[in-house]
């Protein structure tokens, strides 16, 4: 949808190198002019005005009668009501109905008056990025609370829809056709309305997570300054949601610098509880964590130490790519230079360069994933946590963040089932159950425990499982 | 439910974005009295995301079909935060598909918004409505959802009746309103039905969205 809009932003014609401040004066003093015009006569110079200001604009003629479609109905319900309904003086006399004079001169200054404000609109929305705008409205004072909304709202949007869309293809699938509304299925409806809203409100809980984990509304970020060689220290770490049994409990450890540690374990052993603790997102029911020595306080900015989502819709939240990366080092105080030095570093590091003015919607699994890291990484993080960084990617994309793992320039904390990669990338293995630390280790001690793996609903990974050649021969993967 | 562009005469247009501004402007300050006003931002962002799409689904009421407008059951999940979503909604759907329009912006926006944060006292009045009925949340939401549409017909009408040029001829442009107003209390208890039923499961699935309600129920 943002697409749509932006389709002709970056012509080159007069009316685009406008500065944006002087659009919304122009905007706004036109279509008052317009809004008061009530003679006839000026209906001529008026449209004549809005057509001229499209064509020096450049954009296609199509673009503007595309523009037309939607509120195509209202004009023509004008069109044909109007003129039979309005006014005393008969034009003209169809059968039982007339035409009046005053019905016709009302509807032509309506349609026109109409057609021109939309037409003026078009060309000033039409001919800079939406996103130009937004930050005008919030130079001009517009509060950040409606400014956030509007750019949260058409990020979100494409996305939301799709989710209906998708949901309405499940029920269909499953024979639900509305072609008359009756009470079993408005009961039906009104269940997929409901799901849409529960799913909308939670994914804008992990929404709000991740742009606080990157200093949303944040008053000053935390320093880290590294006093110790242990990058992670938890001490009798535990967690428990309100109302809840703990599901983290007595979680002790230490990470070196520059260790990359493996969080393995079952659905609900407490993976990404532990994980959102670590980066101060919950607060610890019992217990200390600190990074570099410098204890983390829940609910703090702590640049020092990233998170990257099992999901990338949920951290990918800015309108552009570019945005996206830049969100943390600008709620870190940084100057613009500082900032774009570091979105270009970040970027390079991740090989996402060219997708710096993409909308994060439209990027694949692999690509959002790699611009989430960057994301991360423009904070300069001494450690990163990964929340089942391989989830849907396919081998290529794996492969490629695989690779990139085993270079990170940071300490990692690698959460995932996917036990080949861990035992790839990573150094050493902590095997999580039931909010217990079972086993800290060695991977491949650990995963060939093949009794140990399965009594934690785990499985030895294939390429510890020795393999028999046809010969006879049995082959051991190192 | 939206006016165009080029319909309402100037000081009406001026007059509902004086009116919408008041409301946005009295809205934010109750929300910046919250302890972090920005955090309910990405809530109200994907709610207002969602609200504009289910605007979207059509619902076959033989011999048409309609569309729900939603802002009786707005109020009632955001509060406060119904007018800056009601705003923002509108201002895209007038940006992104010219429904509505930008002069009509404030006019649409008081229309849509003053009966969702009606919704939304509704059921804040929940501690003296029908207090302890087992029925109380369903038909508060009823009550909140047809207000919500009634409201915004009554509202719309009204004006469009009363910036009829004194020229043309009243009368039957007044039928033909009165009518169009008649036609909108069906539309009113469909509206009504969907708002209580999608208030019936978010109280079951997550009361906490329900505004003011879970607290206390």
């Amino acid at each position: 949808m943002r697409l749509q809009l932006d389709r002709y932003a970056h012509l080159d014609s007069p009316i685009h190198r406008w500065s944006p401040r002087f659009k919304f004066a122009f905007l706004t003093a036109v279509v008052i002019a317009f809004a008061a015009i009530q003679h006839l006569w000026l209906v001529p110079p008026m449209v004549a005005f809005a057509l001229g200001l499209y064509a020096l604009s450049q954009m296609p003629a199509s673009y503007l009668i595309h523009r037309l479609r939607y509120p195509g109905i209202f004009l023509i319900t004008l069109i044909v009501v109007l003129p039979f309904f309005a006014g005393q003086t008969v034009l003209w006399q169809l059968g039982p109905l007339s035409i009046k004079t005053e019905g016709v001169v009302y509807t032509i200054l309506v349609v026109s008056r109409f057609f021109s404000i939309l037409t003026v609109s078009v060309v000033i929305f039409g001919t800079s990025p939406f996103m130009v705008h937004v930050r005008e409205l919030r130079a001009l004072g517009v509060s950040p609370i409606l400014t956030d909304t509007l750019l949260l709202t058409v990020r979100y949007l494409h996305e939301i829809s799709d989710m209906l869309g998708q949901m309405q293809q499940a029920m269909r699938l499953r024979g639900f056709e509305m072609k008359r509304l009756n009470i079993r299925q408005a009961g039906q409806l009104a269940g997929l309305l409901g799901t849409l809203l529960v799913r909308s409100y939670e994914q804008s809980e992990r929404v709000y997570t991740a742009m606080r984990l990157r200093g949303y509304s944040a008053k000053e970020a935390a320093m880290t300054t590294a006093t110790t060689e242990t990058a992670l220290q938890l001490n009798d770490i535990a967690f428990a949601y309100p109302g809840h049994q703990p599901v983290v409990t007595g979680v002790s450890l230490a990470i070196a610098d520059g260790e990359r540690v493996g969080l393995i374990g079952p659905n609900g052993a407490g993976k990404s509880s532990l994980l959102l603790t670590i980066c101060g997102v919950h607060a610890p029911s019992n217990g200390e964590v600190a990074l570099y020595g410098n204890p983390i306080a829940a609910g703090a900015f702590h640049p020092a130490v990233g998170l990257v989502f099992q999901n990338s819709n949920d951290q990918l939240f800015s309108s552009t790519v570019h945005d996206d990366v830049a969100f943390g080092p600008r709620n870190m105080g940084l100057n613009d230079e500082d900032v774009e030095a570091r979105v270009a570093d970040a970027l390079a590091k991740t090989r996402t360069q060219h997708l710096a003015e993409r909308i994060p919607h439209h990027l694949s699994g692999g690509e959002k994933r790699m611009v989430s890291i960057a994301s991360v990484l423009a904070m300069r993080p001494k450690l990163v946590l990964y929340d089942e960084p391989d989830a849907n990617l396919d081998m290529r994309a794996r492969r490629q963040l695989i690779r990139f793992l085993q270079d990170a320039p940071h300490t990692v904390l690698l959460a995932s089932h996917d036990l080949e990669m861990v035992l790839e990338v990573c150094d050493r293995v902590l095997l999580l159950d039931d909010g217990h630390i079972i086993a800290d280790g060695d991977p491949a001690t650990i995963m060939s425990d093949a009794a140990l793996m399965e009594a934690h609903g785990l499985e030895k990974p294939h390429s510890l499982v020795p393999h028999h050649h046809a010969d006879g021969s049995v082959h051991r993967n190192s | 439910m939206h006016i165009n562009d080029g319909l309402l005469p100037i000081g009406v247009l001026a007059t509902g974005y004086a009116v919408t501004a008041g409301i946005t402007w009295y809205s934010l300050r109750r929300i910046n009295k919250l302890p972090d006003p920005q955090a309910a931002v990405p809530k109200v962002a994907l709610l207002t995301s969602a609200f504009f799409v289910a605007s979207w689904i059509n619902i076959p009421v033989p011999p048409t079909s309609v569309h729900l407008i939603l802002n009786g059951l707005m109020g009632v999940i955001l509060g406060w935060y119904a007018m800056p979503a009601i705003v923002v909604g509108l201002f895209l759907q007038a940006v992104m598909f010219q429904h509505g329009g930008l002069t009509t912006l404030g006019v649409n926006a008081a229309m849509m918004g003053i009966p969702a944060l009606g919704g939304y006292a509704i059921f804040q009045l929940h501690d003296y409505i029908l207090p302890g009925y087992k029925y109380q949340p369903h038909i508060l939401a009823f009550l909140g959802g047809a207000l919500g549409l009634g409201g915004a017909a009554l509202i719309a009408f009204t004006l469009l009746i009363v910036t009829i040029p004194a020229y043309l001829d009243v009368s039957a442009e007044r039928a033909a309103i009165t009518a169009l107003v008649a036609a909108h209390i069906p539309l009113m208890v469909i509206e009504g039905l969907f708002t209580a039923m999608v208030v019936t499961f978010l109280l079951r699935v997550r009361p906490d969205m329900v505004d003011g309600y879970a607290a206390s129920a």
